[in-house]
């Protein structure tokens, strides 16, 4: 009964590991709204100054969170009104289906005046620079760096990924969640099955009757 | 049967879950109608203006798609078209087309090719603004420019005047050291002709400092915020009403001075165990020592793997001591990096056991055989045939020549006796196996005992 049940246990987590995820803007998703290509760029770490936020995610240590309403801007947008065109430190950025960070900071990258989001009329910022203490936190928002946008906006990710970053989903699907573990185990993954398989060797050596005994 | 099943379900499932991923985009709120928000943006002059402005800065043109296109005329007149800089002039016109003025539409009015102001016509076409000149060029062009809102039916236009204007040239001189130590203080001097009351901007090593001056005024520069090396200096007199803008350059050499930094350490660390590290800097600057690229916080670090990594001691800047370091390649050993040689060599060592058991036995019935068929053999003859088994296997793998069964046993110690190191104990072996197998005198328990801790010194 044991080794099916780690028999099938082993598989599903096979194929959660093999499946990429589906949850939108996560670093393991290869869709075009994933952000695989930026994880690729990218350190990503669980302590860090620099966040990435998808929308109906947030950092409640900085008041800070990605609402669901996208942004549409009839005129500056990059083909299509969904896709607005932002303001990154003076460079256009692309923002397919952006939505507004809400809370306290200096935006740094922020769509035009003439966006919006529902009835509400922009600039709406994308990226926020965030005091707390004696360090600057810095908050962006996922879709400028989607599989979809991460190659009109490189420069902007090359200058993100400078420092190590942390990507907030929400959401998460299990094969996110797998993979967000199998990252932070990764270093001590080879190591912790080789000491498995040398235990398991020498537990079955000593099962062996003694040269005596036969 | 059973383990093909489970592969089988395995890889359905894999095809299965292949076959049902579609990435999912982000779950949004519905998006408003576009048409609406375009002519909200279009009824407001204001919005136009701000949305014009931010694509400009980010240099977007905004692609005007008119579905008919009506083609428009626009003037312009100067007056006065002679100014001194500084003052101000009125730039009007009108926006026409085929069929009649615009009225109510957003006229950009450039000063040599930089947006100044936008301009509204009003019910027949007519626009006004007052610029300030604020340029210093013999002649400088004036532009207006319309462009229509997208999905307006009309097609761009814009006309040209040129103003005459009126200013005096001014110098700017600067006077600074050659050389300055890194961390004292840079005085610059700045004179100017003829002696302006004005804003003087001077830019040293990305810092920027401005000073109020008339004629002469002196700048005092901390170098300690500077890089070391060739720095250039700039100065920049803003124009004022009628006297133009004046620049200067000069440079100035930071100089700084290196401490001594020095580094010793063991050529081999222990990951995770502290280490003997000695070092000192001179003079006493703070500084960090690095291992393997991380700060070293008093034990090697327990994840890094098997190698040589560089150690390295890097002095903070302190004017007027620069950043230096002092680095030396160690050798790291990591004992998790072990774990998959110790495996290996288990794996071996058990495969190698097994297949040396597994000859013996074949040996063991060799032997076996080689006894009279017909005796009955007690447990203890059987053990003592087992012990001459390995006893031939040591003395086989030794000498290269096999026992079977074509040998008595003692024709076959003789032939191989050469190979053991203690004969004696061969002997007593082979006088047991031959008592168990030709005589009713079983072998006794101690006698076997004695046998076994003989095959040990064979």
């Amino acid at each position: 009964m044991l080794r099916p049940a780690l028999a099938a246990l082993a598989t599903a987590l096979l194929l959660l590991m093999l499946t990429p995820s589906t949850t939108p803007y996560s670093p393991h998703n290869p869709g075009p709204d994933g952000l695989s290509k930026f994880a690729a760029m990218c350190t990503l770490a669980d302590q860090a100054d620099v966040f990435v936020l998808a929308p109906g995610a947030g950092l409640p240590q900085y008041n800070v969170s990605a609402s669901r309403t996208p942004i549409v801007d009839p005129f500056i947008n990059d083909g299509d009104p969904r896709a607005p065109i932002a303001n990154a430190r003076g460079r256009p950025a692309a923002a397919p289906n952006a939505t507004p960070l809400t809370g306290t900071g200096t935006p740094i990258v922020y769509t035009s005046p003439g966006s919006f989001a529902g009835t509400t009329r922009g600039p709406f910022p994308l990226a926020l620079a965030v005091k707390t203490g004696n360090k600057t936190v810095y908050i962006y928002h996922a879709a400028l760096f989607s599989n979809r946008a991460i190659d009109k906006n490189l420069q902007l990710a090359k200058e993100v990924c400078r420092q190590p970053v942390k990507v907030v989903v929400a959401d998460p699907d299990p094969a996110h969640l797998l993979h967000e573990h199998l990252d932070n185990a990764r270093p001590w993954a080879a190591p912790a099955v080789l000491t498995a398989i040398s235990l398991y060797l020498a537990v079955k050596k000593t099962a062996w009757p003694p040269r005596r005994a036969k | 049967m059973r383990r093909v099943l489970p592969v089988a379900v395995a890889t359905a499932l894999l095809l299965l879950i292949a076959a049902l991923y579609r990435p999912t985009g982000p779950q949004l709120a519905p998006t408003p109608d576009i048409r609406q928000l375009v002519e909200l943006v279009k009824s407001d002059p204001d919005l136009w203006r701000l949305i014009l402005l931010y694509a400009e800065e980010l240099g977007i043109q905004l692609a005007v798609k008119p579905q008919k296109p009506i083609s428009t005329k626009i003037t312009l007149h100067v007056q006065p078209d002679k100014v001194v800089a500084g003052g101000a002039v009125v730039a009007s016109g009108v926006l026409n087309t085929s069929r009649g003025p615009l009225p109510r539409q957003l006229v950009a009015i450039y000063v040599d090719k930089t947006l100044a102001t936008f301009a509204t016509t009003d019910d027949i076409g007519r626009f006004q603004a007052e610029l300030r000149i604020g340029v210093y060029k013999p002649q400088v062009e004036i532009r207006a420019v319309y462009k229509p809102l997208p999905g307006e039916p009309y097609l761009e236009s814009n006309a040209t005047a040129t103003v005459e204007v009126l200013y005096n040239k001014t110098t700017l001189r600067l006077s600074a050291p050659r050389q300055v130590k890194w961390g004292d203080v840079l005085t610059i001097y700045i004179r100017q002709d003829p002696p302006i009351q004005r804003a003087v901007r001077i830019s040293v090593g990305g810092g920027t400092y401005v000073v109020e001056a008339r004629g002469e005024a002196a700048v005092d520069v901390p170098t300690a915020a500077l890089t070391p090396g060739m720095q250039k200096i700039t100065a920049y007199a803003e124009g004022r009403g009628p006297y133009a803008p004046a620049t200067a350059t000069d440079a100035v050499e930071i100089v700084a001075e290196t401490p001594q930094a020095r580094l010793e350490a063991p050529p081999v660390l222990i990951a995770g165990l502290p280490a003997e590290i000695r070092y000192s800097v001179i003079p006493n600057v703070s500084a960090v020592l690095y291992i393997a690229g991380r700060p070293y916080n008093g034990a090697v670090p327990l994840d890094v793997a098997t190698g040589f990594y560089d150690l390295v001691l890097r002095t903070a800047q302190a004017p007027p001591y620069r950043s230096t370091s002092a680095a030396q390649r160690v050798f790291i050993l990591n004992a998790a990096n072990f774990v998959p040689l110790a495996a290996a060599a288990a794996v071996v060592f058990i495969l190698v056991k097994r297949a040396r058991k597994e000859e013996v036995e074949e040996l063991y019935r060799e032997v076996r055989n080689a006894a009279p068929q017909s005796a009955v053999l007690t447990i203890q003859a059987e053990e003592a045939l087992r012990l001459l088994a390995h006893a031939f296997y040591i003395l086989g793998e030794r000498s290269g020549v096999r026992y079977s069964k074509m040998y008595t046993y003692r024709e076959y110690a003789a032939k191989v006796t050469q190979h053991a190191k203690n004969q004696d104990c061969l002997r007593h072996i082979v006088t047991l196996a031959e008592r168990a197998a030709y005589s009713p005198h079983t072998p006794t328990p101690a006698e076997l005992a004695e046998g076994w801790r003989c095959l040990d010194q064979l």
